[in-house]
């Protein structure tokens, strides 16, 4: 087999989206723990990881200018390199809608939350697994798995439902909680762009494998 | 119509067979690309659509390549005419030892064309075609030889435009020309598109990507696979072109 060195580079390139992959999850479950407790420092810490991500998304990029470049790649090559560098800037959006989940928590200063969050860690667990195993299906090229896990968009935008009505009934109730009401509507709603997100990488894995660029599941949001 | 239609198309060269039965229509008006390993047979097919092939002792060809509908093996066709309708410019440049005039007007003379008004207005025009003009207009009595390999490489173009063919054939045409040389080829083949078809063999596979239409993709004298450039390159039905334009072979 010819193009070692370009083969070399995908390889690891690959393992960067992995890492880049965990390091999203890492922050979107730290998030979404830290605003469930309030828990400050871990807040911060999500807020400043969330750098690397950047910087980790941008290395990326170079790599794929780089190999560009110079290798010229085609056919299942050039798609590699277009959704290796798509999937990094999808993940780096995660990152972002992470760190706003854990800006909400600051923003709580010592005020408590308004409820006990149980909707919004169900969407995070949902969203985290549908992200890992989303990772996986691009390691294994498996496109089968990538469009049934744009399926699996529906469940988290049905907790979203839930959560938004039940939070506009805890708001109707009781108008002095309308702010911190409305920030937990965002901490969802980044929820429900984290999952969006990787129905984006699905789509990605999908054109890898098959060449042809299709929505699969057209988000309600 | 002035497609070229290539029925059945094979070629061989004594008992070595270096085209298989290919049958494929070349679009009017747009740049296809021939691409393939060394010795796939690139460069034969190219020169079976204007019968260059038989100046090579023992080839026979079988098929039929309809231009105009008209069958060009049939045995009343007149080959210069054939040669004249459907140029060809080489991977190497090589202009006459002559003036850069002499040499567009070479093909205009042998055809016949006295009128020397004439002939001056077909060499401007053809060489301001070429974008060659402003580059030698102060020297189109100087010798070709000393143009630049692209210059005189343009001015083979030039020398083949002159006499008014409908086809280009263009064998490696940019193969001895560093990066700029072969860009400006490009550029004419882009423009020269709007009035000829042009069909290119290259080794090049980005010039193919770059500067095609339509790519068709050779493997031991088959005709593996043939269709719109950008799906060839980035999305190709067959596994031996991902191979081969991924570098994973030949």
């Amino acid at each position: 087999m010819g193009r070692k060195t370009f083969r070399e580079n995908m390889k690891a390139l690959e393992k960067e989206i992995i890492s880049q992959g965990e390091m999203v999850n890492v922050a979107l479950e730290r998030s979404v723990a830290a605003l469930r407790s309030l828990d400050i420092a871990k807040a911060e810490k999500v807020v400043i990881d969330d750098r690397l991500i950047n910087r980790k998304r941008w290395n990326i990029e170079e790599q794929c200018i780089n190999l560009l470049a110079t290798q010229q790649p085609v056919a299942t090559d050039l798609r590699e390199l277009i959704a290796v560098l798509s999937i990094s800037t999808d993940l780096e959006r995660m990152g972002d809608h992470a760190e706003g989940i854990a800006k909400i928590a600051i923003m709580h200063k010592d005020k408590p939350l308004i409820k006990p969050l149980v909707d919004i860690p169900r969407m995070a667990e949902k969203a985290s697994d549908m992200l890992m195993r989303s990772i996986e299906a691009f390691i294994n090229r498996d496109a089968k798995t990538a469009k049934a896990i744009c399926e699996e968009d529906d469940e988290v935008d049905a907790l979203y439902d839930q959560t938004y009505r039940e939070l506009l009934s805890f708001m109707i109730e009781d108008p002095t909680i309308i702010t911190r009401g409305t920030y937990l509507l965002w901490a969802a709603h980044n929820l429900e762009r984290i999952a969006d997100r990787v129905t984006n990488i699905c789509e990605r894995i999908v054109f890898l494998v098959t060449g042809s660029m299709e929505e699969i599941n057209v988000s309600n949001y | 119509m002035n497609n070229i239609i290539i029925k059945n198309l094979s070629l061989m060269y004594g008992k070595k067979q270096v085209l298989k039965n290919i049958s494929q229509e070349i679009e009017e008006k747009k740049i296809t690309a021939i691409i393939g390993p060394s010795g796939c047979g690139k460069s034969s097919l190219l020169r079976c659509i204007n019968r260059m092939n038989e100046l090579i002792p023992e080839s026979i060809v079988e098929g039929e390549i309809l231009f105009h509908n008209k069958n060009i093996y049939a045995p009343d066709t007149d080959v210069t005419e054939v040669r004249q309708k459907i140029g060809m410019v080489f991977q190497k440049a090589n202009p006459f030892p002559k003036s850069i005039y002499d040499n567009v007007a070479y093909g205009l003379r042998i055809n016949g064309t006295k009128d020397k008004k004439k002939i001056s207005e077909i060499v401007e025009k053809t060489l301001h075609d070429c974008g060659l003009l402003d580059e030698v207009k102060d020297r189109l009595n100087s010798s070709a030889i000393q143009l630049s390999g692209g210059q005189q490489q343009r001015l083979c173009i030039a020398r083949a435009l002159a006499i008014e063919p409908e086809i280009i054939l263009m064998d490696e045409p940019c193969s001895a020309l560093d990066p700029s040389s072969t860009f400006k080829i490009e550029e004419l083949m882009m423009k020269l598109k709007e009035k000829y078809t042009v069909i290119i063999v290259t080794h090049n596979m980005q010039q193919a990507a770059r500067a095609s239409d339509i790519t068709g993709f050779l493997y031991m004298g088959e005709l593996i696979e043939y269709g719109a450039t950008n799906t060839l390159f980035t999305n190709p039905k067959e596994k031996l072109t991902e191979d081969y334009i991924s570098g994973n072979f030949g």
